[in-house]
């Protein structure tokens, strides 16, 4: 297990810092990753793919992306607002970047309710 | 219907880990965590567990194990599952439809007595006439008839109105649908009720700026402004977000998207950095419609920014502005153009059309 996460396809290899990403949305057949230095990376695989290279490189213990809906895997680490009626989550560092992104409202509730519950744990 | 290990609808969450997979979907049970405490004290068989708060023991799938697929369990109720929804809305719902049955059949019968009516006195009473089609109407429900068979095409509607003393002029397109079009020859498409121009263009590289769709085809990316359009199924969703569910739905729904600066969120003015005045336009939500503005003073974006909440706008993105051309029909079939073609047009130049 390693904390890098590491994507490679045919014409490229990708290696990131667990920690350093800040969110992966699907862009058609593509992905893209936002990372927490401003950088963003494009591969050519479907965010499904991303999600099971994902579980198959994270340590037992890093549960800290979360799959929202079939566009979005955000890094919980950044949450810094989940609006459910708005639609809206923003994930930020508290210092230099902040990144406002949809989804749907079901996803949303479901996953301030997650979070709700693991905090008062 | 089984679904594979990575399906997901947008309704749903789930945490990504190398962790073991959960127990079925739909069945909720206390945190991971607290299971493999008490667990551990009672030496269960090593494909199963048990829950704390029902007692039931989870077995596991080996062979998803070993695959170190994800973990979709622990999440709340509502995550997965509908089914344990309370009996009471199942009859709410129940009550809803034998009512609604009930008041289609009352003005089904008032219809026909109505008509009956009609056709017994339409000889003997010059209170009822007969229009073109040849359908016997009241007088009384004369009005409303024509105006429904007038409306059935497509027109603009447009009003001017001043806001802080900024002339804004405001359309409406009515029974007119909406799609993306590249090209100029939108300028002259003759079934079109109203035309605007739509993403910016690259000056470097003649590109169209910013994710664009059309069709569901995704014909341009990269670095994208927040503000987004997206036309599903004939209905324009305007919307800010680095990341969107919309262009996934605009590419899987044969819909169209782009990107464009955002103005207005929830009825609050998004800050943009612009300093330089134009005449300037935006699609906008006013009072539940999807309408354009475009103001007649030029201004800085912020300050359009601002107009646009004074006016009651709730969300709006840019549309190109200053002397972009465009056109629109009015209910009298009339024309109304405005700005001016461009000698060099881009050949990525994009328009929303509503036809």
């Amino acid at each position: 297990m390693s904390k890098n996460l590491l994507f490679s396809t045919s014409t490229e290899l990708i290696r990131v810092p667990t920690e350093a990403v800040v969110f992966i949305s699907a862009d058609g057949n593509y992905s893209s990753i936002k990372m927490a230095d401003g950088g963003e990376y494009v591969l050519t695989m479907q965010l499904g793919q991303m999600e099971k290279r994902i579980s198959e490189m994270v340590d037992p213990n890093d549960n800290r992306f979360i799959r929202i809906g079939k566009s979005l895997i955000v890094n919980r680490e950044f949450i810094t607002l989940i609006n459910p009626t708005r639609q809206k989550i923003i994930l930020s560092d508290g210092r230099t970047f902040r990144h406002e992104l949809s989804a749907s409202k079901e996803a949303l509730k479901a996953l301030k309710e997650l979070i709700e519950k693991e905090e008062s744990l | 219907m089984s679904r594979l290990p990575f399906d997901i609808n947008d309704d749903e969450i789930r945490i990504i880990s190398s962790e073991r997979k959960g127990p079925d979907i739909g069945k909720t049970h206390r945190n991971p965590k607290l299971l493999d405490e008490e667990n551990d004290k009672e030496n269960l068989p090593e494909d199963s567990e048990k829950c704390l708060e029902c007692g039931e023991l989870l077995k596991y799938d080996d062979e998803l194990r070993e695959n170190k697929l994800i973990k979709r369990a622990f999440m709340p109720q509502s995550t997965f599952d509908q089914r344990d929804k309370p009996k009471w809305k199942v009859w709410v719902i129940i009550t809803a439809v034998i009512l609604f049955g009930a008041i289609c059949v009352f003005f089904w019968w008032e219809v026909k007595e109505d008509t009956e009516s009609v056709e017994n006195s339409v000889f003997e009473s010059e209170n009822f006439s007969e229009n073109e089609e040849g359908i016997v109407i009241k007088d009384t429900v004369d009005l409303p008839v024509q105006t429904a068979i007038m409306s059935e095409k497509g027109y603009v509607s447009t009003y001017d109105t001043v806001i802080n003393k900024v002339p804004l002029t405001i359309f409406n397109p009515r029974n007119l649908v909406p799609k993306l079009h590249i090209g100029t020859d939108a300028l002259k498409d003759s079934t079109a009720g109203f035309v605007v121009q739509a993403a910016d263009i690259r000056r470097d590289n003649g590109q169209i700026v910013g994710q664009y769709v059309s069709e569901g085809n995704l014909l341009s990316r990269g670095q994208s402004k927040a503000g987004f359009c997206a036309i599903i199924n004939g209905k324009i969703i305007i919307g800010v977000a680095d990341s969107t569910p919309y262009l996934e739905q605009a590419i899987e729904s044969g819909g169209y998207f782009f990107r464009q600066y955002p103005l207005v969120v929830g009825g609050q003015v998004v800050e943009n950095r612009l300093k330089s005045s134009s005449l300037r336009k935006a699609l906008a939500e006013l009072n539940g419609e999807t309408v354009v503005i475009m103001s007649d003073r030029e201004q800085t974006l912020m300050e359009f920014s601002k107009t646009l909440v004074d006016l009651g706008v709730t969300n709006a993105i840019y549309l190109i502005g200053s002397t972009a051309p465009g056109f629109a029909i009015d209910k009298e079939g009339r024309r109304i153009e405005f700005g001016k073609a461009y000698a060099n047009p881009s050949i990525k130049s994009n328009y929303i059309i509503w036809e």
